[in-house]
């Protein structure tokens, strides 16, 4: 029977992670893919699937790829499924939090005897599982399985019989600092996701997609599905109304203020300065940026959303400003301590370190800003990908003018492999279409108060 | 391109002669290698037209193939010659008393070492391996085999290539320009002949900008291949060619003896300045003094030369076309950790990569300001442990976090963690904390304690590394396509097949 009226987004997550769960205990394939736009509930699923899957006598498996990223999962597992007996998997040289060690639902070992034995749930890197021999268990769920490299996947697959892969496709591929063109066009490429590789290989394993994004706002959930999810197009979770950002403190009509302005109304920004080359230390991209974040907390913005409906004043820990080179970052990192006392607490980090995160409003340095030219770095869809789809509420990009014809002078030229393809969307096509969409909230950095441009 | 390379090369430019980029020879060089110049036929991918090679600078062998018809004789006559090297590598062998994790084996003392003009001359010799190791044996023709074996020899140089530091097959070019940096663009340095007038002009030139001129002079200027120059092919080879085709359909065998012999004298003259350069080239990078991780890599060399002889005397199967999942994932594996300790080597063994580093983010040095020797801390079990703590006082940038690992070249076995980094007025004050070298409290090893006022530079110190255990061969998971088929050199299709 077809409901007469249109599926909420919560019934239509619901009815997704449902299929998924109900079909796992007897799924006759040996391995299950969940893609998931960024903000879709992956760790929610993630915890559900590893309950329903540790109710047998044997223990469920959990690998994720990061240490940061385990200790997050370790934590919701305690938070939400407090009946779990939860155990995690270390090493030596990573210090796990101290609210996970006091906990007393979670065991902490660095050697897999001292915890098999009592364990619902088993949760530790890749690389730590790598290490564990002579073991094989009936269920594994590999999370953030884009970020994982298939050499990886082929280390740990003989742990498990089954496996639940999920992650989202959009982000930033592996990559390696050495030659790798000889493996181009094997199906079990190394330098592969482990998700190409595994359905490169078997082609027929069933593949789900979680068609809603809870975190990102509905200004921005048609842009991010277009040029980076072309293959799995996905809705807003939250109602525009929901989603408001608004200053009580009327601004000076600078540029600055405009900018941050024009985000809070539509969600995004692009705050464009005069045409230069640059290299990557570009001072006067930089204290733009933390000219916005500072404009951003003085004039003490009020955020609502469905989880905090009576309004929520913006801190530092809410805002995130990204860049593409580390260098970029350690640099701002730099000029925080040392003049930009109020922003300390805001999150800088580059493209690779913020995946996975979440918050309220981001600043973005754009990578191509300030560039001569326009390499495969700074081209790839899953970099602006990242960087554009971590905000609740607003995006502002920071750039130096003439990137549209940056892109046009570098048509990207990369040979054509045969054989196992990524997800990821051409980097090329994807900048243009972020560029298009911010050309009309474009405001200009040199612009004389009250006028904008475009 | 590092800042500091663009400085070199800028200056380069400007000057009119090569910097010196190192000061140290970072890759071993035999004292009998083999020199290698291959020529190409234009056209056919991987034909070759001739092969000048030899351990003696002043006589050279030169083999060409015929411009038609079958070049087996040719390479007969190749296989001979590379096997022959080869196998006077294998004369000497030492006995290596067993490890924890190796038992007790021999290896030979020696390893082949094969020196070619530049990086397109090793994909020509990759792509004449790939044609040959595949080839059938037949037993009416002793020839066959040998050439069979060329191929798999020719497989196993140009796959350790691909590996940073190792010295079975270096491309003349690449090596030079890792000790010297010319006023020409990177694309241009891959030419021998301009690169090395740059490093080594001729006494009479100026400058080295004067002779990367007159060597391009088209007159007398000799591509090192293998491709050849279009105007020497039409000019020269066509008519040759032609000639030979003619006296071939006649049957006039006289004839084409006589063409063969002009083609010889021909070849030769073209092949003979790059010989030359190369053994030029040979002399000033034996000039250079040995760094000490050099040894240590050659010794490597070694062993994987030892295995594949081994390899070789009980499978013998030729390597697969492509890898399969397992090998693929090992060779990367090798691969990235050939290069992070290649690179780790380098910038212990030498002051030009750290500066090189410096300027990169990935190092920073500066005096010793305090000396915390007492220093320690509880363990997790309650024990003390005994960790050392410093602070560097450093004009270099320091896009470090706390809990980065670093290494110094005083002590290569050494390792700091950073503890804290305070930006003082112009200088980054770094508190470090030694956290491996030093011993323990009941033996200490006090050397690793700098004194103060100490220079140090850190860099960052390589991951720990410990090859992963990777499934066997037969044991490939179905997330891989599980096993390949039976035999190496058929598993071309039906890979990735089996679960469906």
């Amino acid at each position: 029977m077809t409901p007469p009226h249109q599926p909420s987004p919560q019934q239509r997550l619901d009815t997704a992670a449902r299929a998924i769960l109900e079909q796992l205990p007897m799924l006759t394939h040996r391995g299950l893919v969940v893609d998931s736009p960024p903000g879709a509930g992956k760790s929610t699923l993630v915890a559900q699937a590893a309950d329903a899957l540790a109710q047998s006598s044997a223990p469920c498996v959990v690998i994720a790829q990061t240490n940061s990223q385990v200790d997050h999962l370790v934590r919701r597992f305690a938070r939400h499924h407090p009946h779990l007996r939860i155990a995690r998997l270390t090493g030596t040289e990573h210090t796990v939090p101290d609210d996970l060690q006091v906990h007393p639902g979670i065991r902490i070992g660095t050697r897999i005897e001292a915890l098999e034995k009592t364990a619902d749930v088993i949760v530790g890197t890749a690389m730590k599982w790598a290490t564990v021999t002579d073991r094989r268990w009936p269920w594994a769920i590999i999370d953030e399985a884009y970020q994982m490299r298939s050499d990886m996947l082929l280390w740990t697959a003989g742990l498990f019989d089954r496996a639940l892969f999920v992650g989202d496709p959009g982000q930033l591929d592996p990559f390696s600092a050495v030659e790798t063109d000889r493996f181009q066009g094997l199906s079990h490429d190394p330098m592969h996701s482990a998700v190409a590789v595994l359905l490169a290989n078997n082609r027929d394993l069933p593949v789900h997609s979680l068609p809603v994004s809870w975190r990102l706002p509905s200004s921005a959930v048609p842009l991010i599905s277009d040029a980076f999810y072309p293959f799995m197009p996905f809705h807003a979770g939250g109602r525009e109304a929901d989603r408001t950002l608004t200053f009580p403190i009327t601004g000076m009509r600078t540029p600055t203020d405009e900018v941050i302005e024009h985000a809070a109304r539509t969600g995004w920004a692009l705050f464009e300065l005069p045409a230069r080359i640059t290299g990557q230390l570009d001072i006067e991209a930089f204290q733009a940026v933390l000219g916005i974040a500072e404009r951003l907390l003085a004039r003490r913005a009020i955020t609502t959303c469905e989880e905090n409906p009576e309004g929520h004043v913006l801190l530092p820990g809410d805002i995130a400003i990204g860049t593409a080179h580390r260098s970029q970052a350690h640099h701002i990192r730099a000029l925080v301590a040392r003049q930009y006392p109020q922003l300390h607490g805001v999150t800088v980090d580059t493209a690779n370190r913020l995946q996975g995160c979440e918050f309220r409003v981001t600043i973005v340095l754009h990578p191509l800003s300030g560039r001569g030219d326009a390499s495969a770095f700074h081209l790839e869809a899953g970099r602006l990908c990242v960087l554009t789809s971590r905000h609740r509420h607003a995006c502002i990009v920071v750039a130096r003018a003439g990137i549209a014809e940056l892109l046009d002078a570098h048509p990207s030229n990369d040979p054509v492999h045969p054989g196992a393809a990524s997800k990821v969307a051409d980097g090329w096509e994807a900048n243009h279409a972020v560029l298009a969409h911010l050309a009309q909230h474009t405001i200009d950095a040199r612009a004389q108060p009250g006028r904008r441009r475009g | 391109m590092s800042l500091l390379t663009s400085l070199l090369r800028m200056r380069a430019a400007h000057t009119g002669n090569a910097q010196r980029a190192s000061q140290l020879r970072h890759l071993h060089l035999s004292d009998q290698p083999l020199m290698l110049l291959a020529l190409k036929q234009t056209g056919p991918a991987a034909r070759p037209l001739a092969i000048m090679l030899g351990t003696d600078p002043h006589r050279p062998r030169l083999l060409v193939a015929p411009p038609s018809g079958s070049t087996a004789p040719m390479l007969g006559t190749l296989a001979d010659a590379v096997t022959a090297y080869i196998d006077a590598c294998q004369r000497h062998s030492e006995h290596l008393p067993a490890t924890s994790s190796k038992p007790a084996r021999r290896r030979y003392t020696d390893a082949p070492q094969i020196l070619v003009p530049n990086p397109q001359t090793v994909q020509h010799l990759k792509d004449l391996g790939d044609d040959l190791r595949f080839r059938s044996v037949d037993d009416q023709n002793p020839d066959s085999r040998a050439v069979q074996r060329l191929g798999h020899w020719l497989t196993y140089l140009t796959d350790r290539a691909d590996l940073p530091g190792s010295a079975a097959l270096i491309p003349m070019t690449s090596f030079l320009g890792m000790h010297w940096i010319s006023g020409q663009s990177p694309l241009e340095d891959e030419d021998l002949a301009t690169l090395l007038a740059w490093i080594d002009p001729p006494r009479h030139a100026a400058s080295g900008r004067d002779a990367a001129h007159t060597a391009e002079d088209p007159a007398t200027y000799r591509p090192a291949g293998p491709a050849t120059d279009a105007a020497f092919d039409n000019d020269h080879l066509v008519p040759l060619f032609d000639a030979y085709a003619h006296a071939r359909r006649q049957a006039q065998g006289q004839q084409q003896t006589r063409t063969l012999q002009e083609l010889d004298r021909l070849l030769a003259t073209y092949m003979q300045p790059t010989w030359d350069l190369m053994w030029q080239a040979y002399a000033l990078l034996q000039a250079l003094p040995e760094a000490k991780g050099t040894a240590r890599r050659w010794d490597q060399e070694r062993t994987a030369f030892t295995d594949e002889c081994n390899y070789l005397a009980q499978d013998g199967r030729p390597r697969p076309a492509r890898d399969h999942a397992v090998a693929a994932a090992v060779r990367l594996a090798r691969m990235e950790h050939a290069a992070t300790a290649f690179a780790a080597e380098r910038a212990a063994d030498d002051p030009f990569v750290r500066a090189e580093l410096r300027t990169t983010g990935e190092a920073f040095g500066g005096p010793v300001t305090t000396i915390d020797p007492e220093h320690t801390l509880r363990g997790p079990t309650g024990r003390a442990q005994w960790r050392p703590r410093l602070t560097v006082s450093t004009p270099d940038p320091v896009p470090m976090e706390p809990g980065q690992l670093l290494a110094c070249h005083t002590h290569p076995n050494a390792r700091y963690k950073i503890c804290e980094v305070t930006p003082a007025d112009g200088d980054t004050l770094v508190e470090l904390e030694i956290t491996a070298g030093m011993g323990t409290v009941t033996r200490p090893n006090h050397a690793v304690l700098p004194e103060a006022g100490a220079f140090l530079v850190f860099t960052i110190a390589p991951d720990h590394y410990r090859m992963p255990e990777f499934p066997a061969r037969d044991q490939t998971p179905w997330t891989h396509g599980g096993p390949p088929a039976d035999h190496p050199a058929d598993s071309d299709e039906g890979e990735g097949e089996e679960e469906q």
